[in-house]
């Protein structure tokens, strides 16, 4: 019976496109299966418990599905990435950008939107070749997270698990690359994320 | 725990294993399981670093995680809709009824996965009863609140119009949000008949169809107070039936569940 199985799967898949002025930039559409990374899969077998069960639960993580970035590089879309080979920054300081939008396509999918604005990605005002995608999960540092939630701290916590946009090197829950892509400031970059439960 | 599977269970007599007891295999993971990962992976709202006053804020419902475990003496198809235990068994009545256990020990055997150990002592369920199947639910303690929080399931007990049993089928429902709270959510329904429904014996049939507006009962669920625990019809994630044991006051019930990414 093919329902019983071993694994819970996650497939995820991403599309891409390119838009100038909103109508679609022929040739600029993307798309197919990504790999959901270890990282990823680790964060789930996190989330889906509670740290402490008691008068107060504790979770694990509070982390959910946060940002996107885009990068320039490209490497084997295997479990074990895991990170953008060469991230690209999207505004002035940061390299992941928030989500806009999460909607729920079927009852066991869940689908990330993003759009790069013209003045993101190219904001040098030249074009920027794009080739890799990733999909992060995080809180905001603010809310506080589960018992296994640190921010940065590289003497104490070098592997923090609650993200800094200002850094490329984040690891990612999703990684994707595909053929390359010139963003210029004409052009928004829409990026959708899928994620369904197998 | 033998490498493939999920669940595993066995009976202890004075902390001996039970000759006979064992049970292992693979699980369901269900329908609602999924759609309570969709969320609880999503945020409803972002604070965009501070451009938004407030925290980032999940969705209601979706917080829940894996809490308790209950097992039962009927069985079903182990299919993604099974929903809830089919004769839930219960654990204790004193000092109130209680269907459902926490988990006593969890660990990450591996990266990507969890495990669950439950342990129903040998003073649970009274006198000798038939163990055929287990169930994982979620839950949240009370004190975090959670009254109202609820869950969406896809199939509930829905009400059917007397007479009528057998021709209207439950919608499959879709549905979309917005995660800027600011836009209504909207429903898409739908409903796919199997080549084998309607069970009618013409060869031809004329169809018309309809949209029936009913009550369902178990629409949708949520944690309020702290009588969870007593709760024959909690929704599971996961649902695993088995070849029948019997436990006796003498023995204790072991239960490991695994869920691996």
């Amino acid at each position: 019976m093919t329902q019983l199985r071993e694994n819970i799967f996650v497939e995820a898949n991403m599309w891409l496109c390119m838009r100038e002025r909103g109508k679609l930039v022929p040739g600029s559409i993307r798309d197919g299966h990504n790999a959901f990374t270890v990282t990823g899969k680790n964060w789930l077998s996190k989330l889906v418990a509670w740290s402490t069960v008691g008068p107060t639960d504790i979770p694990f993580t509070n982390r959910r599905v946060r940002w996107i970035g885009v990068g320039s590089g490209s490497q084997l879309e295997a479990p074990t990435v895991s990170s953008l080979v060469t991230p690209v920054l999207a505004t002035a300081t940061d390299y992941l950008r928030p989500i806009q939008m999460s909607e729920y396509p079927t009852s066991t999918s869940v689908r990330f939107t993003r759009e790069f604005g013209t003045s993101e990605i190219t904001i040098a005002q030249v074009p920027v070749m794009i080739t890799e995608a990733g999909l992060y999960a995080d809180v905001q540092p603010a809310n506080g997270g589960g018992s296994e939630d640190s921010s940065y701290d590289p003497i104490n916590l070098p592997s923090a698990t609650i993200l800094d946009p200002t850094k490329g090197t984040n690891a990612l829950i999703a990684y994707k690359a595909f053929d390359g892509l010139s963003k210029t400031v004409d052009f928004t970059l829409e990026l959708r994320w899928e994620l369904r439960f197998g | 725990m033998r490498e493939g599977c999920n669940v595993r269970m066995l009976l202890r007599e004075r902390g001996k294993v039970v000759p006979g007891s064992l049970r292992e295999g693979h699980n369901v993971f269900t329908t609602f399981g999924r759609r309570w990962l969709n969320g609880l992976i999503s945020w409803r709202y972002l604070d965009l670093i501070n451009t938004i006053p407030g925290p980032d804020t999940p969705y209601a419902g979706h917080i829940y995680r894996v809490r308790w475990a209950a097992v039962g003496s009927g069985t079903q198809p182990e299919i993604k809709s099974a929903l809830r235990l089919v004769t839930p068994l219960v654990a204790n009545v004193s000092p109130s009824t209680t269907y459902w256990r926490t988990p006593s020990l969890w660990s990450f055997p591996l990266n990507t996965s969890v495990r669950f150990n439950f342990s129903f002592p040998e003073a649970d369920y009274s006198g000798s009863v038939k163990i055929q199947e287990a169930g994982l639910a979620l839950g949240q303690a009370p004190a975090l609140g959670g009254a109202g929080a609820s869950i969406a399931i896809s199939s509930g007990g829905m009400t059917i119009v007397t007479g009528l049993t057998g021709l209207l089928a439950p919608m499959e429902e879709d549905y979309l949000r917005i995660v800027d709270g600011a836009h209504p959510g909207y429903y898409r329904i739908n409903r796919v008949f199997p080549p084998a429904t309607p069970d009618l014996t013409a060869t031809t049939v004329e169809i018309e169809s309809a949209l029936w507006l009913s009550t369902e009962t178990g629409r949708s669920w949520s944690v309020s107070g702290n009588t969870v625990f007593g709760l024959p019809g909690l929704p599971l994630i996961s649902y695993k039936t088995f070849e029948p044991f019997v436990k006796t006051p003498d023995f204790a019930l072991e239960v490991q569940w695994d869920l691996k990414f």
